[in-house]
């Protein structure tokens, strides 16, 4: 994690910790536990089904519920923005939007959610998907590959470069 | 790389292929605020189910979807809006990497909603239209306001969420379809969505309510060519299997997907009553090995087998039946 993300973490924890939840920086102050709302956190449930009261006994174990959920947040929120930064090298690729790739004993899929069509694919399919999502551009592609899988046809190349030129033309990969 | 036609499509991998479901249909509560003629899950005001999940169950079965990796799941009902944890759930998804869709019938649509759940990252609303003019929408859905909707539509474009929209087909909405799938073009829809009346639930208890054979093949003559008239433009997608030759079908190709109920409880496919687990009580692995051995069950191909003779036992898809 950079330096500013691992601040970004501390950030959060310190505020958790201190109850000082008002971020400052240009324009005006956001809360912290507002902008958490909006990523799936309850910091102080809502009366109602089976949601603790506020002041309750429940309260402490709903803290470090939340806690445990900024933390797992914030490390996501850190690998997001450490792969959005990646996208913006110029020259690398990225899946579509709507288009999610998931690893399978088989190899993979790919799910283009909009036309909910899925591609399955194999291992050396599945390889191509992970250098692409780690920010290989077309020209380091090959190379990156042959870091991680023996060549023993001598096709990987052919091979790889075809397959991305289908992820492409279907529209899965976009530059 | 192979495209498989559709995520129950017969060239996709086996169940046992898929480490977890590729999409999951969670109906959040079987409360409504409208009472549809057609409506499945015979939901409506006051219908909620007494143990729909608990919010501590919610975030469990939340959790188990993230670390599962379920790439795709859509939240129904009853209304989704009703359910107070929608946009949290909408958001922990999305954030999760997931896409997530809401199904609605475009009541709850405000200003303030549309917003929340372009925040939210909610990926696609689907929003239920069946006729082109109020009078016929509420023949289909007599407590709906066909303008509220209208105008929960354009507030969603103007959000930057994604629309589609879902026509049911009758017999008194059927001759329309040509202009809603045009209405849904003009009011910005990226897809519309449609296919032949499920008689179950309220659509049942409705005699004279399914379209009639030559109603159908007009129908589906008029969205072929509305197919091909927004082709690149719209997604017009249609089913014409009616629910006999698509549960036969599915019974021999299952898909990747199986429906979580309000409480928890999970089925294998929504037309049928066979539920195979339990998520307020067994994990996502549990149920999901229980999903792939649910459909290789004879209880299922024999209820299946008999529909072709008696196609009423789809009326007891609610009296569940644990596989």
């Amino acid at each position: 994690m950079d330096e500013g993300l691992a601040g970004y973490g501390e950030l959060v924890r310190r505020a958790w910790r201190t109850g000082k939840f008002l971020v400052k920086g240009p324009g005006r102050p956001t809360s912290l536990l507002k902008a958490a709302g909006t990523l799936g956190l309850q910091p102080r449930p809502r009366a109602g089904r089976g949601a603790p009261g506020r002041g309750g006994e429940k309260v402490p174990e709903a803290r470090r519920s939340v806690r445990g959920e900024m933390e797992e947040i914030v490390k996501r929120e850190s690998a997001e923005a450490l792969g959005s930064l990646a996208v913006h090298q110029e020259g690398t690729m990225k899946l579509a939007p709507f288009v999610k790739f998931r690893e399978e004993k088989f190899g993979a899929v790919l799910f283009e959610t909009r036309s909910e069509k899925v591609f399955t694919l194999n291992k050396t399919g599945a390889a191509v998907v992970r250098a692409i999502l780690a920010g290989a551009g077309e020209a380091d592609l090959v190379a990156r590959l042959r870091e991680r899988c023996e060549d023993k046809t001598g096709k990987l190349e052919a091979e790889a470069l075809s397959f991305l030129k289908q992820l492409k033309k279907k529209g899965l990969v976009t530059e | 790389m192979t495209e498989v036609p559709s995520v129950h499509g017969r060239e996709a991998p086996s169940l046992s292929a898929w480490r977890a479901p590729l999409y999951v249909g969670w109906q959040l509560t079987n409360a409504c605020d409208l009472a549809c003629s057609h409506c499945v899950e015979e939901s409506g005001p006051g219908k909620a189910f007494k143990d729909e999940l608990t919010r501590a169950q919610v975030r469990r079965v939340l959790k188990q979807l993230r670390d599962g990796q379920v790439p795709y799941v859509s939240f129904s009902g009853g209304e989704p809006f009703l359910h107070p944890d929608l946009f949290e759930m909408a958001s922990f998804l999305a954030a999760g990497g997931a896409s997530v869709k809401i199904e609605t019938n475009g009541n709850a649509l405000t200003r303030e909603n549309c917003s929340a759940l372009r925040r939210c990252g909610v990926h696609a609303v689907q929003v239920s239209l069946d006729g082109a003019a109020a009078g016929t929408y509420r023949r289909m859905r007599p407590a709906g306001d066909f303008d509220r909707v209208l105008g929960g539509i354009r507030r969603l474009r103007r959000s930057g969420v994604a629309l589609e929209v879902n026509f049911v087909p009758a017999r008194f909405n059927v001759g329309e379809v040509a202009e809603v799938v045009d209405l849904a073009w003009r009011e910005g829809a990226c897809g519309f969505y449609t296919g032949r009346l499920i008689e179950a639930g309220n659509a049942l208890k409705r005699a004279g309510m399914a379209p009639t054979r030559e109603q159908y093949r007009a129908f589906f003559g008029v969205l072929k060519r509305k197919a091909a008239e927004y082709k690149g433009r719209m997604r017009v997608c249609y089913h014409e299997m009616g629910i006999v030759e698509e549960l036969k079908y599915r019974t021999a190709h299952p898909a990747a997907l199986f429906i979580i109920l309000p409480n928890g409880k999970v089925k294998l496919i929504n037309a049928l009553p066979f539920v195979c687990g339990d998520l307020r009580t067994d994990s996502l692995g549990e149920v999901w090995e229980r999903f792939q051995r649910g459909w290789r069950s004879p209880k299922v191909a024999r209820l299946v087998a008999g529909l072709e003779r008696d196609p009423s036992a789809l009326s007891r898809l609610h009296r569940w039946v644990d596989v």
